[in-house]
């Protein structure tokens, strides 16, 4: 198993190498779900630091955007990007159409959620891809043990709960009158009657939500060892927590298997948390409910109690 | 690519009239989305189906409605769109064979598991790629049709200038595009806010439209829309394309899409009726067709929320979203269905359906006629005595009416601004 990160920049690169992250992710010009984006020259320089880099060409395209979006993919190809990161079919189609050799790893953030249909996938070209973090991790497990493709498996950081094409901060504002921050990171939503703050930004893409809490399974990595990559999301993390949290994983993943290891995970749980950044646990002992009949009896349940 | 038009007497008709795909969230709504002209409807079944608030069908229901449909010469289409997770893995196979047998003409899929286990299964019906899947452009649909797929629904998203050149590009698939409905505000598929929220699973059918909520908004911790400002909502009104049929029927569309699994039959009666009056009106005589104000102003009737065209021309503006509830408001109110007419008598049988009284003025709609107008004179109860209001639900009341009406006729009081 290896880390995987999402950067945004490459100020701490040198250090993360050092930490021993082996995968880096990086979004190009067509990546979404990211407030930063890396020019061709940016790419093609980091190739020459990383091994194993992949590039977010994970939108959902428009047609009038296929021209531009082939053409990147095609300058991608040049360099030495081991993989892309996708969830519009229409990027798998057209590398394979290119017989390019790119490790084509398919996240689509919410719909890889049971084993049967990444080894579907697998059948149409999609060598690896990311496991649902909607999910409860005894399903996870379950899919990363029944999948015949490498896994990856998020572990830290904000999680992704909706992208809309809609200019949903800008109309708002148009409607209310209201001047608003564009500044990713800045503006922040709760429902009302709930204690759940999640970011919004919106670019040309259209609008993305994430949580403002950072999932934390720091004690829960001897569990998730058997996938092949761990994720940290470092999306709206400050240099000092993105450095902070990669640490901390790296340097409990590297005593995994000695006596350390579970004062390693005490020691940098209260390190995470002495950053005052808010944690929580995601899905992983959670299980959602669907049938309207569960519903109601939750509904009663809680009302009850 | 079917052709789409020919000159027949001299005169150009459309010949490639496309499909006109209704909802059904239960049998009584199934059969009247058929009888008010829907070529096809859709419906869920119990198991392997979003919408788990819609009244969905047991297979010996969709065993009914599918001798009911095709009787009538419509297809049905069955939603197995939902996110399988590992639970949700047994009798899939067993389900998609029994749908098979059943005679069921299409399945809607967005789980490539699903698409491609009907496939290996040499079933009969069909396998589209269900609107979950956010298929955007002529690349992803070239995907789809390489593994075989029938038909590919298109994401809310797509712009009726992409769709005229992906029509061009993928000339041999079917497709089909959303004309009518409430949108989603987030890419279908792709929108998790209700499972963090409520730890209900949108991806199979448990989305609590947590969308349509109020929120506080906040710049660096600090709240910034108080008491009194309009609140920050992601609502969008309701799609209506219903302008824009001609321009949607010459590019080729295979099949036009209303949405509303778990709407009323008042709305399924109204829409199906409309657009199936518009579909043949423009198709009959294409060149010398007018747009008529009628069409709008009839689905107004049956609609909640203010009309947009979501995404047809490009992004929706803040005029086209919901804010502060504005441009909600109630339907013209369904009274009544019409199940027998004496036309010696000239007496109508009715099934009420919601509160009317004698003087009220109501409007009859009917696939087989225009709308017409009367005003309640008498109500008779099936003892034959008159009452002066309809208050009860169901029950089965007589009222003179000295026009033709038809079985299954429907009427709605006439609400005067």
């Amino acid at each position: 198993m290896k880390l995987a990160l999402h950067i945004t920049n490459c100020d701490y690169l040198s250090d993360y190498l050092d930490m021993g992250v082996e995968m880096f992710i990086v979004a190009g010009e067509y990546g979404t779900y990211t407030t930063e984006h890396f020019s061709l020259a940016e790419i093609a320089a980091l190739t020459k630091r990383v091994k194993h880099l992949y590039v977010m060409v994970n939108g959902l395209y428009d047609e009038h955007e296929l021209e531009g979006l082939f053409a990147h993919i095609d300058a991608l190809a040049e360099l030495s990007v081991e993989g892309i990161i996708f969830q519009d079919f229409g990027v798998l189609e057209y590398v394979r159409e290119k017989g390019y050799h790119f490790d084509m790893m398919y996240n689509p953030e919410t719909l890889n959620t049971n084993p049967n249909t990444l080894n579907t996938l697998a059948t149409t070209g999609v060598t690896s891809a990311f496991v649902a973090n909607v999910i409860p991790l005894a399903e996870q497990l379950d899919i990363k043990h029944h999948t015949n493709i490498p896994l990856v498996l998020q572990i830290a950081g904000v999680q992704y709960m909706m992208s809309s094409k809609r200019a949903l901060i800008s109309n708002y504002q148009e409607a209310s009158g209201q001047e608003l921050s564009h500044i990713p990171g800045v503006l922040t939503i709760k429902p009302q009657g709930l204690d759940f703050t999640c970011y919004a930004y919106e670019d040309s893409r259209g609008t993305t939500i994430y949580s403002k809490t950072r999932l934390m399974m720091l004690d829960l990595l001897k569990q998730v060892r058997d996938f092949d990559y761990l994720y940290i999301e470092t999306l709206f993390m400050s240099p000092s927590e993105a450095i902070e949290t990669v640490h901390a994983y790296s340097d409990t993943l590297a005593h995994l298997d000695d006596l350390l290891y579970g004062k390693y995970v005490k020691e940098y749980e209260q390190l995470l948390h002495q950053l005052n950044i808010p944690m929580d646990r995601g899905f992983i002992d959670e299980a959602t409910i669907y049938h309207l009949e569960d519903v109601k009896r939750r509904d009663a349940s809680e009302r009850n109690q | 690519m079917k052709e789409i038009s020919k000159i027949i007497d001299g005169k150009r008709v459309i010949v490639k009239k496309p499909e006109l795909l209704a909802p059904a969230g239960n049998l009584e709504k199934l059969k009247i989305a058929v009888l008010y002209g829907a070529d096809a409807v859709f419906l869920g079944g119990k198991e392997f189906s979003l919408r788990s608030a819609a009244s969905n069908f047991s297979l010996e229901d969709i065993q009914e409605g599918v001798e009911f449909a095709h009787k009538h010469h419509s297809d049905v289409h069955v939603t197995c769109n939902i996110i399988l997770h590992n639970d949700n893995l047994a009798g899939i196979k067993e389900y998609l064979q029994a749908l098979d047998d059943i005679g069921v003409d299409a399945i809607i899929v967005a789980d490539p598991y699903i698409m491609m286990l009907a496939k290996s299964m040499h079933l009969s019906l069909e396998v589209h790629v269900s609107t979950q899947m956010s298929t955007l452009n002529s690349s992803a649909i070239r995907f789809y049709q390489n593994l075989g797929m029938d038909r590919v629904v298109f994401g809310r998203e797509t712009t009726y200038e992409d769709v005229k050149v992906i029509r061009q590009k993928c000339p041999d698939i079917d497709l089909e595009y959303f004309i009518h409905g409430a949108m989603c505000i987030a890419y279908s598929g792709r929108c998790m806010l209700s499972n963090y929220f409520s730890r209900r699973d949108a991806n199979r059918g448990g989305c609590n439209q947590s969308c349509r909520w109020n929120y506080d908004l906040y710049e660096n911790d600090q709240q910034v829309n108080g008491e009194g400002d309009v609140p920050y909502t992601m609502g969008s009104k309701d799609m209506a394309l219903v302008n824009h049929i001609p321009e949607l029927i010459e590019c080729g569309i295979d099949s036009f899409k209303i949405e509303g699994r778990m709407k009323s039959l008042h709305y399924i009666a109204t829409v199906v009726s409309t657009y199936r009056k518009l579909i043949d009106a423009y198709c009959a005589d294409p060149n010398h067709f007018v747009m008529s104000d009628w069409y709008e102003k009839e689905l107004e009737k049956s609609a909640n929320r203010a009309f947009c065209t979501g995404f047809f021309y490009d992004h929706p503006t803040a005029d086209e979203q919901l804010y502060n509830n504005r441009d909600e408001h109630p339907t013209q109110e369904f009274v009544m269905r019409v199940i027998d007419y004496d036309e010696d008598k000239q007496m109508m049988k009715i099934e009420q359906r919601n509160y009317f009284k004698k003087g009220d003025e109501i409007e009859i709609f009917s696939p087989h006629q225009s709308n017409l107008y009367f005003t309640v004179e008498k109500i008779y109860n099936e003892d034959n005595v008159e009452v002066d209001v309809a208050n009860h639900p169901m029950e089965i009341l007589y009222i003179p009416v000295n026009q033709k009406v038809y079985v299954n006729d429907m009427g709605r009081k006439v609400r005067h601004e």
